[in-house]
């Protein structure tokens, strides 16, 4: 079902819109390159599941181009559907049916979909393969569903919220099960999520998205080298600063956050002005920064 | 395409023996309340009743079928495979056919047991028996024409929602206007003009849902 001979990006979105009543997902332009773990990270209804189901044929877009290793996602030549599994909030399974039988019918509908690698991965999970769907825990939902999403061997994965909901100890397996299919390089994984603990585990690339606009799209090592707490003091109300994204003073003690941290530092240089205080921020700080509507923080470096 | 539909019939088995169950029921109740009656004429309308409840059973099946699919969002877990919307689509209508076959078997199987045991059946009661199961796969096609009129409205497919409802409004003035007529005649119009009716609805009703169907922007509901 791999196909080798599909060269080129993993996902390539072009100039992709999906309009609905209120809501713009786009222009919207994407590459996620094979191997490489790409994080979407957002408030609610920014876009992220509209960008997922974009990827996945489940929306036609109404206006630019999506494509899986070459291939356009049109649902109606569904070829491309052989390199990607997707796990979203709702699968479609059988619910009154056990675990097994959905998985046998996959196994019979799926071309190349793999009922003995299903279930060495259900056991490994610890899966209950007799259960009905139904009665799935929460946990055992998103083990379920990405089982069906991996057991076709696809190279990409898409993944909306995978760890939501999910206990320490379930999320704990789910994340090791996707390390262990990225760890080879070749896999590559798009996935929305909230908990940023996540993203410093698995992602090589950050995609921010604010009201159906990627804000910045950033490697995950740049991105928190560049931005900085900075602190210096000024006698000077309003100091001129490049890559600052916010600015609190209180009488002549300054305090900035920059989102390159290096030109406003060398900057304050220039100025002859000495920081009294750089600091390291955490990924959550930087995402509410980014996410928050008053601030302006487009930017793309990789 | 096939496999899904077998799929989808063994996972509605349950109900469909549930519905069986409940009309083999009905169908001995209503011999024992005719019996108790024990009027030839009532007797000979038992017999078009119990038809009428086999061939039921499994097109009120359906209606539930169609619901649990839906509520299911069996679209996402086809649509991982490889599934085109206009196969998805033709799941969709032949699963009514289906079922209908399914019932007009078991009518037949019940119908046929009466002539053997000859309780004097008369044409027009078993006639009755199939018009009232010729409705019910009708709207089994009205509900999926409603369903993508509605799935196009919210996609903004205007145009094909509006082609959606307008087949909606004509099917129900055809229907309407079959009914009356035939009432206000007195049965002039015959059986075969009022099971025409209901096919040729059938008909239209499916294969607009088909073409909505395949024209959708949006699986995810």
């Amino acid at each position: 079902m791999n196909a080798p001979h599909q060269k080129g990006a993993a996902v390539r979105l072009e100039g992709v819109v999906k309009r609905y009543p209120g809501f713009q997902l786009g222009p919207l332009d994407l590459v996620v390159e094979p191997g490489t773990v790409i994080a979407l990270i957002g408030p609610n209804g920014a876009g992220k599941t509209t960008t997922l189901n974009c990827i996945a044929g489940l929306l036609v877009p109404d206006e630019g181009e999506v494509s899986v290793y070459g291939r356009d996602t049109d649902p109606n030549r569904p070829a491309y559907r052989a390199d990607l599994g997707y796990v979203g909030e709702e699968s479609g399974f059988f619910k009154r049916w056990s675990v097994r039988r959905n998985f046998e019918f996959l196994a019979g509908f799926v071309p190349s979909w793999s009922l003995q690698r299903s279930q060495e991965l259900a056991e490994r999970l610890a899966l209950p393969l007799d259960q009905r769907v139904a009665a799935l825990s929460r946990g055992n939902l998103t083990k379920l569903s990405l089982v069906a999403a991996v057991a076709h061997g696809p190279r990409l994965l898409l993944l909306d919220e995978p760890t939501a909901g999910l206990d320490p100890v379930v999320r704990a397996e789910v994340l090791d099960l996707l390390w262990e299919i990225t760890e080879d390089g070749e896999h590559a994984v798009l996935y929305s999520t909230h908990v940023l603990q996540d993203v410093n585990r698995l992602a090589d690339e950050l995609v921010f998205i604010r009201k159906g606009q990627v804000a910045v799209h950033s490697g995950r090592e740049a991105l928190i080298d560049g931005w900085r707490r900075i602190s210096f003091r000024s006698s000077e109300p309003d100091v001129a600063l490049e890559g600052v994204v916010e600015h609190r003073r209180v009488g002549g003690d300054h305090q900035v956050v920059s989102n390159d941290a290096a030109t406003t530092l060398g900057q304050l240089d220039r100025l002859g002005i000495e920081p009294t205080g750089v600091s390291r921020m955490s990924l959550d700080e930087i995402a509410v920064l980014i996410l928050k509507e008053e601030h302006d923080v487009a930017r793309s470096a990789s | 395409m096939w496999r899904v539909l077998r799929a989808e019939l063994s996972y509605s088995r349950p109900w469909l023996l549930g519905a069986f169950g409940i009309a083999v029921g009905v169908a001995i109740l209503i011999t024992l309340i005719f019996r108790v009656v024990d009027d030839a004429e009532a007797i000979r309308n038992a017999v078009g009743l119990r038809a009428m409840f086999v061939i039921m059973g499994p097109l009120i099946v359906c209606f539930i079928v169609q619901g649990y699919r839906s509520e299911e969002r069996r679209a996402r877990l086809l649509l991982a495979g490889p599934m085109t919307p206009r196969q998805m689509a033709l799941v969709n209508t032949l699963l009514p056919v289906a079922f209908c076959l399914v019932g007009l078997a078991a009518g037949s199987v019940s119908i046929g047991l009466d002539l053997v045991l000859d309780t004097g059946v008369s044409s027009s009661t078993l006639y009755l028996a199939g018009y009232v199961g010729s409705l019910l796969f009708m709207m089994a096609f009205l509900g999926l024409l409603v369903q993508e009129s509605v799935a196009a409205y919210r996609q903004q497919r205007r145009a094909g929602a509006g082609v959606g409802w307008t087949i909606f409004v004509l099917a129900v003035l055809v229907q309407a206007g079959l009914s009356a007529v035939s009432v206000i005649t007195q049965g002039q119009l015959g059986w075969p003009e009022l099971f025409g009716g209901n096919l040729v609805i059938a008909a239209a009703a499916s294969s607009a849902s088909v073409i909505l169907h395949s024209r959708r922007t949006d699986f995810t509901r």
